[in-house]
């Protein structure tokens, strides 16, 4: 017949979408993206374990989600202790040892990006280990001279965040060290499994502190002793130093965490006194180039600090 | 600003297609409604649909809501094209976040239907190319074997488990943690 809407082969055997592989494919793509609905799903019959252990499904399943779920954190306990604490309720709720490290005591965590874990050998700087929990992959990387004969040292991993095959994606490694009033930093990169040239900071700084790093757009950033910060700016290569939030250092001493603020600018927290205060370095309004920090707000803790000692089981922390 | 008026003349003025499910019923339905449809659209690009566009695939239970699905989004969009230039911003936000609160509720109420007819609509929506209604569609099929165990998932869709209990057994073991 003229202009009949050719028909599909698979239509004429199919009545149910779900013996159908492209619509099958269609429906799981669908599923919450948590690892335990895709468990789930894939004891339901032969056929759809095949489709969702399929890389390229699974290629799709990231491309669909786009951001993938947050299935837990480390926690870093002094000294380099850490533990992977799970986030979210049964049955979503990934076990502590399926991210644990087997060889933890090894090893000093220094932060996580992108799905990747840093650390550092334990004791000394000796070498770096850059860990994909999900996949188990492990990669080594030496730190030869720059381990040692320095003060203070702070590493942060960077993945490929558009990369949709995490297995054969590659990663950079930032390294900061500081000593005699100077700071310096290095890239590795996985592609060429080498080190970069040396940047060094023309200003002179105190010693990087052993909190993670904290990437803002192109920027990485590290706490320095008195709250100044060390800025590495990734594309250009460059390192400066930026004056601290105004009293920071005795105001909240330890009690501080860089973050990424409101509008992508680099953020401040800080804790004093049962409060947190936000800060964010915003251009000057009066058109230069410089930047300052600016007081974005307070949040009262009272509440909250109140409530979780409430709630503190015996003995807990 | 654009007048009600012209609106309707336009419409008037547009196209109709005439669309024929499998038990020879016959649905007519302007160009804009149809070509939702990426396959009558092209269709239509290729100037194939004098004399109606036969569908042998489906029916016209399942055809009947497909053009209301249609009718419904087509307004929409064509909505939303048209306000842009007679609302102020401000009015055009109120405006276009009303449409689609109402486009929401309607697709909520268009997936009220027992499983066959849920399931018939997927194939048309895969075999009339429209994209909208796939995703819709899909999702509420993804979304019913939500916190599921595998034997409700076989059960509600009459799935045969051809896993030997052995790997079954196996695969369980390896991610107790996702079944407790």
């Amino acid at each position: 017949m003229d202009g009949m809407v050719p028909s599909p082969p698979w239509r004429r055997v199919h009545a149910n979408p779900l013996d159908c592989g492209d619509l099958l494919a269609e429906v799981l793509l669908r599923l919450p993206p948590h690892p335990s609905s895709f468990l789930r799903a894939s004891l339901v019959c032969r056929r759809w374990r095949r489709l969702l252990r399929d890389p390229a499904f699974l290629r799709r399943v990231r491309a669909f989600h786009r951001a993938p779920p947050v299935l837990g954190l480390y926690r870093i306990r002094p000294p380099g202790l850490f533990a992977f604490v799970p986030i979210g309720e049964a049955p979503d709720r990934v076990p502590a040892a399926r991210f644990a490290l087997r060889d933890s005591d090894d090893w000093v965590l220094l932060g996580c990006n992108h799905g990747r874990v840093l650390l550092r050998s334990r004791p000394g700087w000796t070498q770096l280990l850059v860990w994909d929990p999900v996949t188990g992959h492990r990669r080594f990387v030496r730190l030869g001279q720059f381990g040692s004969h320095v003060r203070a040292h702070n590493a942060t991993v960077l993945g490929d965040r558009g990369g949709l095959s995490r297995r054969e994606g590659s990663f950079r490694v930032a390294f900061a060290f500081t000593g005699g009033g100077r700071a310096s930093a290095c890239l590795y990169s996985s592609e060429t499994g080498a080190w970069g040239r040396l940047i060094t900071a023309e200003a002179h700084c105190d010693d990087v502190r052993a909190t993670s790093g904290t990437l803002v757009g192109g920027v990485l950033y590290w706490m320095l002793e008195e709250c100044g910060i060390l800025e590495l700016h990734l594309g250009e290569e460059r390192l400066t130093v930026l004056e601290p939030v105004p009293g920071a250092a005795s105001v909240y001493r330890k009690n501080v965490q860089l973050m990424e603020a409101e509008g992508g600018m680099l953020g401040f927290a800080g804790v004093t006194e049962y409060r947190l205060q936000l800060w964010a370095r915003e251009a000057q309004v009066d058109g230069s180039v410089s930047e300052t920090w600016v007081l974005r707000k307070t949040i009262g803790l009272h509440s909250t600090i109140q409530e979780s000692v409430r709630y503190r089981t015996p003995g807990g922390c | 600003m654009a007048s009600a008026g012209s609106g309707d003349e336009k419409a008037a003025a547009a196209a109709m297609i005439t669309l024929i499910s499998s038990d020879n019923e016959k649905f007519e339905v302007t160009e804009a409604t149809a070509t939702l449809s990426q396959t009558i659209r092209h269709m239509i690009e290729d100037g194939c649909t004098d004399g109606g566009v036969p569908l042998p695939n489906v029916t016209s239970k399942i055809l009947a809501r497909v053009i209301e699905y249609c009718k419904k989004h087509a307004t929409a969009a064509a909505g939303e094209e048209g306000s842009s230039s007679s609302f102020s911003d401000a009015a055009f936000l109120e405006v276009d976040r009303a449409f689609l609160e109402e486009l929401e509720e309607f697709d909520d109420a268009f997936l009220e239907v027992d499983r066959a007819t849920l399931f018939d609509l997927i194939l048309a929506a895969n075999y009339l190319d429209i994209k909208g209604l796939l995703n819709l569609t899909c999702q509420k099929v993804a979304d019913s074997v939500k916190g599921k165990t595998p034997e409700q998932i076989r059960e509600m869709y009459n799935i045969v488990n051809d896993l030997t209990p052995e790997e079954e057994a196996e695969i369980r073991r390896e991610t107790q943690w996702a079944f407790e």
